[in-house]
């Protein structure tokens, strides 16, 4: 089988929403992908991300940066980046080996839309401690309502 | 203000309608998705506040540190190009 990307589904939000989750995701693939694109209620606010409804065993960490100050950086499980209500914020999700039984590391970048003068970036790297094959995927803004038209897009990439 | 907290689950098995349940549901958060949010708002405002007490420590420490040089007798643009 040649590499390939496949579009597993697509959704625009049509209203306003807190918890979004892409549920029965085949095992099919070698990795996944997210794509987002999203504005949320807040001024500014974090987004997190979950595997199979749970929220345990993660561990991330961050770089941020918001120019002109000097990037900070720390520890925050299952942080994933901000994003505000002044513009569409983007997120980069990938997720290798995600049907393994082994534990499932993924990365992320994000430049949140807050500000109408600049961009912020948060790179993050995080892992879920836990042998299950990924067959969920959650995204959730701090709580917040991620607004209407906000984009998600998850691929499937398959290895040669 | 009020926001109505609710859950979008989209099903990626490629086969709702055959297999009889919806592609999309939306629901409002479980109690434990409502708890797990204000931990989640917890943790995020702790670590900002770590994040600008470290800046802040970093800020007058290098203020000393330019007084000093100052005080040494440096330029302020030798001490910028140190």
């Amino acid at each position: 089988m040649a590499t390939a990307i496949t579009l597993i589904e697509a959704k625009t939000l049509a209203s306003s929403t807190t918890l979004v989750t892409f549920s029965a995701i085949p095992a099919t693939y070698t990795d996944l992908q997210l794509l987002i694109s999203v504005k949320s209620s807040a001024g500014a606010t974090a987004s997190y991300i979950g595997f199979n409804s749970s929220q345990a065993s993660f561990s991330g960490q961050y770089l941020y940066s918001n120019p002109p100050t000097a990037p900070v950086g720390g520890t925050l499980a299952r942080y994933i980046g901000s994003q505000g209500s002044n513009g569409f914020a983007s997120y980069t999700i990938y997720i290798p080996n995600y049907a393994s039984a082994k534990y499932k590391p993924f990365s992320v970048d994000n430049t949140d839309g807050n500000f109408g003068s600049g961009a912020n970036l948060n790179m993050t790297c995080g892992l879920w401690a836990n042998t299950a094959a990924i067959n969920s995927i959650e995204i959730d803004a701090n709580g917040n309502n991620m607004l209407q038209y906000s984009t998600f897009y998850l691929y499937g990439i398959s290895n040669a | 203000m009020t926001e109505a907290l609710t859950a979008l689950e989209i099903c990626c098995c490629g086969n709702c309608a055959a297999q009889g349940h919806e592609k999309e549901t939306i629901r409002p958060l479980t109690t434990e998705e409502v708890a797990q949010r204000d931990a989640n708002i917890a943790a995020y405002t702790a670590q900002k506040a770590e994040e600008e007490a470290a800046a802040t420590v970093k800020a007058a420490a290098k203020a000393s540190a330019e007084a000093k040089l100052a005080a040494l007798g440096l330029t302020a643009e030798e001490i910028a190009a140190l």
